[in-house]
């Protein structure tokens, strides 16, 4: 029983360790206006090594992506890629943590 | 005289415009919305046209195929390739043709694209040829079938036009204009086309299915198609050419991955040259992202 608890302790721990390392970058692109046109940019983005999950809010134009610290977008990069997808990006920001890692 | 001289208007708005696009897009013709660079879209649509009168029947089922790809940021190249089967009934007998007809290969640029969140506004002119890969010298036991019962034109043929297009998560539209001159082959040359087309569509829900969550969109277009006449041995044809305002409501489901779609095409003015009427088109289909 205490390995038990220990091991689950030591798992606790190591989750929380991992979450805290994780970001999340709020992205701004205008001019996506439906699910099909969504695919595209997911799919570059998650072709990352880093990135964790991605979601997209179609209304406001913001795709949220959760990817561990060692992943650092810049601006230039991120308007190349979307430029290509055939859409704007604006800005991003980022902060620590995911939501939903 | 022979009906199918005076049928062609029905026969070339069949493969006309089975296009594809990576964002919702109108269901028949073009729209101006983005293909990814680099990113390959492939769309498949079935369409089922019928013309008749005078005791004569003409059917043409096709499978449309298209592959769109983003060259660049602004440019897409299209190819479209239909297998059809075109069948005339008339009381003196049946006469008929199948196999694949001529592929159409267009390039078209984006000259205007305003992005805002959950909008796009795009303008995009495009230009392309229809290769005579279709036969044109098909028989059957009565001899050369005529040539709106060819799968091919056998003549090189150019078109062009400008769609314009503005979206947003809601509602979309899309309109263009577009001009096919036709040579001629053997003979015979189609005569020239001129249309304009429109589209509004309309989120209805976001239903999911399964692990596809997307938008359910009810589609309202209108195609008006103005053919002129067509050539026999460079004399006009004045059993041939005309005008057509058809109608086209539809729905369609759009996913991450795939849009599925259908549309009835029907005519509610037309002034043709000829015996046959245009009854009716209906086009479904699906499109998928890789």
């Amino acid at each position: 029983m205490k390995i038990f608890a220990a091991a689950l302790a030591f798992a606790m721990l190591a989750s929380t360790s991992a979450f805290a390392k994780d970001v999340t970058y709020e992205m701004q692109v205008d001019g996506i206006t439906c699910p099909f046109c969504v695919a595209t940019s997911t799919k570059a983005l998650k072709k990352i090594d880093g990135v964790k999950s991605v979601s997209t809010d179609l209304e406001t134009g913001i795709i949220t992506v959760c990817a561990d610290e060692s992943v650092n977008f810049t601006d230039e990069q991120l308007k190349k890629m979307f430029l290509d997808k055939g859409f704007t990006y604006r800005s991003m920001t980022r902060s620590e943590g995911c939501a939903a890692a | 005289m022979n009906p199918c001289f005076q049928i062609s208007l029905a026969c070339l708005t069949l493969a006309v415009s089975a296009l594809a696009s990576a964002d919702a897009a109108p269901i028949t013709f073009n729209t101006a919305l983005p293909v990814s660079r680099g990113e390959p879209i492939i769309r498949l649509q079935y369409v089922y046209n019928r013309a008749s009168g005078n005791d004569a029947v003409m059917t043409a089922n096709a499978a449309v195929g298209v592959l769109a790809y983003g060259a660049t940021p602004r440019l897409a190249l299209f190819t479209i390739v239909p297998y059809t089967n075109k069948r005339l009934e008339t009381p003196g007998g049946v006469r008929e043709s199948s196999g694949f007809g001529d592929a159409r290969l267009f390039a078209r640029y984006t000259v205007l694209q305003q992005n805002a969140p959950g909008k796009t506004l795009r303008l995009a002119p495009f230009i392309g040829v229809e290769a005579p890969t279709g036969t044109n010298r098909q028989s059957d036991v009565a001899g050369l079938l005529p040539p709106p019962l060819q799968l091919g034109s056998g003549s090189w043929d150019v078109f062009g036009g400008i769609v314009a297009t503005y979206a947003t998560t809601r509602w979309q539209t899309d309109a263009q204009i577009s001009y096919r001159e036709n040579t001629g082959a053997n003979g015979f040359e189609a005569g020239n086309q001129y249309r304009a087309d429109a589209s509004l569509q309309y989120r209805l829900a976001t239903p999911s299915f399964g692990n596809a969550p997307g938008y359910l969109f009810a589609v309202f277009e209108a195609n008006a198609i103005v053919t002129e006449k067509d050539q026999i041995t460079g004399v006009a044809n004045a059993n041939s050419g005309g005008s057509v305002l058809i109608l086209a409501p539809g729905i369609q489901y759009a996913t991450r991955r795939w849009i599925a779609e259908t549309a009835v095409q029907v005519p509610i003015a037309q002034d043709v040259n000829g015996p046959l009427q245009k009854d009716v088109t209906i086009r479904a289909g699906f499109r998928v992202n890789f």
